[in-house]
């Protein structure tokens, strides 16, 4: 029992730290039970440091995320921003599941589990509607692969994640598609893991995160409850700080082995039409997911604790009752189905257990061995306080500044395709599967065997009986977005849409998962409320609906991490044979240019090489970019090729383009607007490389209209010829090039 | 000289692999098998002197090897 209705403000204020609850939000409560006549019981105030730290009720972000990106649906949206994840129309019968999430602060801690557990609860987030998961996602942000500093070294932190990622989604056998790795030293000792999964399942299939049936059966199935990963949530809303004992508790390693036959029996479950609701248990654990589960659909329950299995003996019941421990589904089911899931359980080797059931009351009541042990109003336990956080635009000079360039671009070029942000990710991707469930069409690598260079987008023919597929691509440009929040975001999302043009496909959707500091800083606020501005008028002007999300705060240790909205596209392509991939396809064909290379370094790896501090980014063209759509759309008969220019700029693309083939590229980039390492550098504007077969110009040009599009050389039999003004820049085998880029990261991974 | 080094995890983290034995070993129908843990051994030949070789393992098991979060380790001299 804790003493709050009498208590000073000086206790208020130590267990307020204690629960990562701040000194209002306890005042709150002790108003409260002051309303009621008593003191809370243990477990009552644990369920509302739960419920009401950041990470389970956005308290921080709710108000402008409602403000920005509420609404932002089409016509074949089925659910957004609503469940647990977006639901979106794929064709008559069967829809498309799509969730992205963060998880930071454990990778920060233990790398490994982190990593394999952000994995597991993103698969639980796409199951719990009802879906098959068919791909994973991964974008990563780490520090400065040489740092050494910090209580894990960064090549630790990096080989780790990898493996966490690798061992869950190998083991649990779905295939990792897509991502992308990012190295900055602002992420020293504070990596990003941001997993996403995809799933699919029949419309008719889909199960709501919400039960309005009285007297359905709340089951809760798949591993044990334990005394780990305990206040997860509590943690995740704190800043971490280097050798803070209390966040051991918080860590897990995950078991996909238990997750597998998990997928099947609730899959199996759900066919037979047996699950009235259904919610994974992640963050805040029972607490969370029963709470949110019952008061979404109206509806109350009586728990009892006793019930839950347990992996140690000895649990308190608040532990049991916030537990984050890993592999566990809560669900509700009408009792008279309960022999046929109970033979479905059995089959699959699942446990589960009945804790509760639904009933129509404003009160969750729970049950510890025959005593009442919380007896409290749903609305208040899951509501939780919402800031209108200070904001404040950062006070900074703007001014234009130029690049420098380099003494030498030959042997700058050859130095800058091994840098880490650069070069191939094959050591990173290789390791993960991305072949299970042979419905993986074009793979995050692509070209001839052993041969590959990099995927725009990878594309996945999720259903058997349809030659329908999903592109999928998915990253951040956090060096853009440190510059100016809003036209950094959009150029992220305008690179994401060109990626899936590219790929063959058309844009479908847009998941985020916003990572930033510490909310409480309005200049942090600031970026953050920028960043939502830009996904709204992003989706409005194009279209395309935000179907799910995830905001991650206090990302930082003794420096914040530049504002990091990773952004996962999905593309429809109607039929996978048509789809591009990025490798030249043959010698002679010509080599277009399509859209504008902005001639502005801001933003590009090539400043963060030379040292420039930009302090402005040019505004993204969405208008072109539309058009950009219409032209490849138009003429994708007459496309061998495509590649987006992004990271690394043109001369990247270009290298990249013949590094997944034997074939070689004769280009003159003169009638380019900009300086010369503007032409080559630039990683801003709509610019897309496209391979047109020899045969069929004629026919390309004519169909290709409403955006600029320029001729800017050849392909040939082999050989790198870059050239300005008549002066070659680069001439090279691009054999010798390609071996500086495959083994950029053989230091590190 | 050889030493080995012993990694375990730490008695409140959940060991994935040897839950998947045990529970396999029960399935083929081992009947006494209460817990089962699974550990790490890497042995390493050495070239430096005693002192010196202990003291690279141990930099070695400390930063490449194990993260103290969820592991601990036992380093042991081995050659007789």
């Amino acid at each position: 029992m804790y003493s709050i209705i009498n208590s000073t403000p000086d206790k208020l204020r130590a267990l307020a730290s204690g629960l990562g609850l701040t000194y209002d939000e306890i005042v709150m409560l002790r108003n409260y039970f002051t309303g009621l006549g008593r003191n809370p019981t243990d477990i009552e105030i644990q369920a509302i440091a739960q419920g009401w730290s950041e990470h389970s009720c956005y308290k921080s972000s709710k108000l402008y995320l409602k403000k920005y990106l509420s609404g932002l649906k089409s016509d074949y949206t089925i659910l957004t921003m609503e469940d647990d994840a977006g639901v979106i129309s794929f064709d008559d019968e069967n829809a498309y599941v799509v969730k992205m999430e963060s998880h930071n602060h454990p990778s920060a801690i233990e790398p490994y589990g982190g990593a394999a557990t952000g994995v597991g609860g993103i698969i639980r987030d796409v199951l719990c509607m009802g879906a098959q998961p068919v791909a994973l996602v991964d974008s990563l942000y780490f520090g400065d692969p040489d740092n050494t500093e910090g209580q894990l070294t960064e090549r630790f932190i990096i080989n780790r994640v990898v493996a966490g990622i690798r061992d869950y989604g190998n083991r649990v056998g779905i295939p990792t598609v897509a991502g992308s790795v990012n190295f900055n030293s602002i992420y020293n000792g504070i990596p990003l893991v941001n997993a996403g999964c995809i799933g699919i399942v029949r419309k008719d299939h889909v199960v709501r995160s919400r039960i309005s049936i009285e007297g359905d059966l709340l089951i809760v199935c798949g591993g044990r409850t334990g005394r780990d990963g305990i206040h997860g949530v509590n943690f995740a809303s704190k800043i971490l700080n280097a050798g803070d004992e209390s966040n051991r508790n918080a860590v897990q390693l995950g078991n996909p082995i238990i997750k597998e036959p998990l997928i099947h029996a609730i899959l199996e479950a759900n066919d037979a039409g047996i699950i009235d609701g259904m919610k994974d248990l992640g963050g805040g654990g029972l607490s969370s997911a029963v709470s949110e589960m019952l008061f979404a659909g109206g509806m109350s329950g009586v728990i009892e604790l006793d019930k839950v299995l347990l992996k140690d003996t000895n649990m308190e019941p608040w532990e049991i009752w916030v537990s984050e421990s890993q592999e566990r589904m809560f669900l509700a089911i009408n009792p008279s189905r309960l022999m046929e899931i109970d033979d479905i359980f059995n089959k699959w080797g699942i446990e589960y257990s009945i804790i509760g059931k639904t009933i129509k009351s404003p009160n969750l009541v729970i049950k510890y061995r025959g005593e009442k042990i919380l007896d409290m109003e749903l609305s208040f336990l899951t509501g939780g306080p919402v800031y209108a956080r200070n904001f404040k635009k950062p006070e900074l000079e703007k001014k234009s500044i130029m690049d420098r360039e380099p003494e030498n671009y030959r042997k700058f070029i050859f130095d800058f395709l091994s840098k880490p942000n650069i070069c191939a990710r094959f050591n990173i991707v290789r390791q993960y599967d991305f072949t299970v469930r042979g419905s993986t069409i074009v793979k995050p690598f692509t070209g001839i065997p052993n041969m590959e260079t990099h995927s725009d987008a990878s594309i996945i023919k999720p259903l058997e009986n349809s030659f329908q597929g999903l592109c999928i691509t998915s990253g951040s440009r956090p060096e853009m977005v440190g510059i100016d929040a809003y036209n950094g975001t959009m150029h992220t999302l305008l690179e994401g849409y060109k990626n899936i043009l590219s790929s063959g496909g058309i844009p479908h959707s847009i998941v985020d998962a916003l990572n930033f500091g510490n909310p409480e800083n309005p200049e942090t606020m600031y970026r953050f409320i920028e960043t939502l501005r830009a996904i709204s008028d992003f989706c409005r002007a194009t279209g395309l609906p935000l179907v799910s999300g995830n905001v991650s705060f206090y990302n930082e240790a003794e420096k914040e991490i530049l504002p990091t909205p990773n952004m996962l596209v999905l593309g429809k392509i109607k039929d996978i044979r048509d789809s591009k991939t990025v490798e030249v396809k043959g010698a002679g064909n010509p080599l277009y240019l399509a859209g504008t290379i902005i001639p502005d370094l801001a933003g590009s790896q090539y400043s963060s090489e030379m040292g420039t501090v930009h302090t402005m980014l040019p505004e993204a063209n969405i208008k072109e970019l539309m058009a950009l759509h219409d032209g490849i759309v138009k003429s994708m008969d007459y496309i061998k090729s495509m590649h987006d220019i992004s990271g690394g700029g043109l001369i990247v693309a270009l290298l990249e383009m013949s590094f997944g083939s034997r074939f070689g590229v004769d280009v003159d980039v003169t009638e380019i607007p900009g300086r010369t390492n503007e032409k080559l550098f630039s990683e801003l504007g709509t610019g897309m490389l496209i391979e047109v077969a020899s045969e069929n110009e004629e026919k390309f040009l004519k169909s290709f209209s409403g955006i600029r599009l320029r001729k800017i050389g050849m392909t040939s039999k082999n050989g790198i010829r870059l050239k300005e003004k008549g002066r070659y820049i680069l001439t090279e085998n691009a054999e010798t090039l390609r071996h500086l880029w495959e083994t950029g990261l053989d230091r590190y991974v | 000289m050889r030493i080995k080094v012993q990694i375990k995890y730490l008695p409140n983290v959940e060991d994935p692999e040897a839950l998947s034995i045990k529970r396999n070993l029960e399935l083929t129908g081992y009947r006494g098998i209460k817990n089962v843990y699974s550990y790490k051994i890497y042995e390493f030949e050495t070239t430096l002197d005693k002192n010196d070789s202990m003291d690279e393992i141990r930099e070695i098991a400390e930063k490449l090897l194990t993260n103290p979060v969820i592991q601990e380790y036992k380093i042991e001299d081995i050659s007789e």
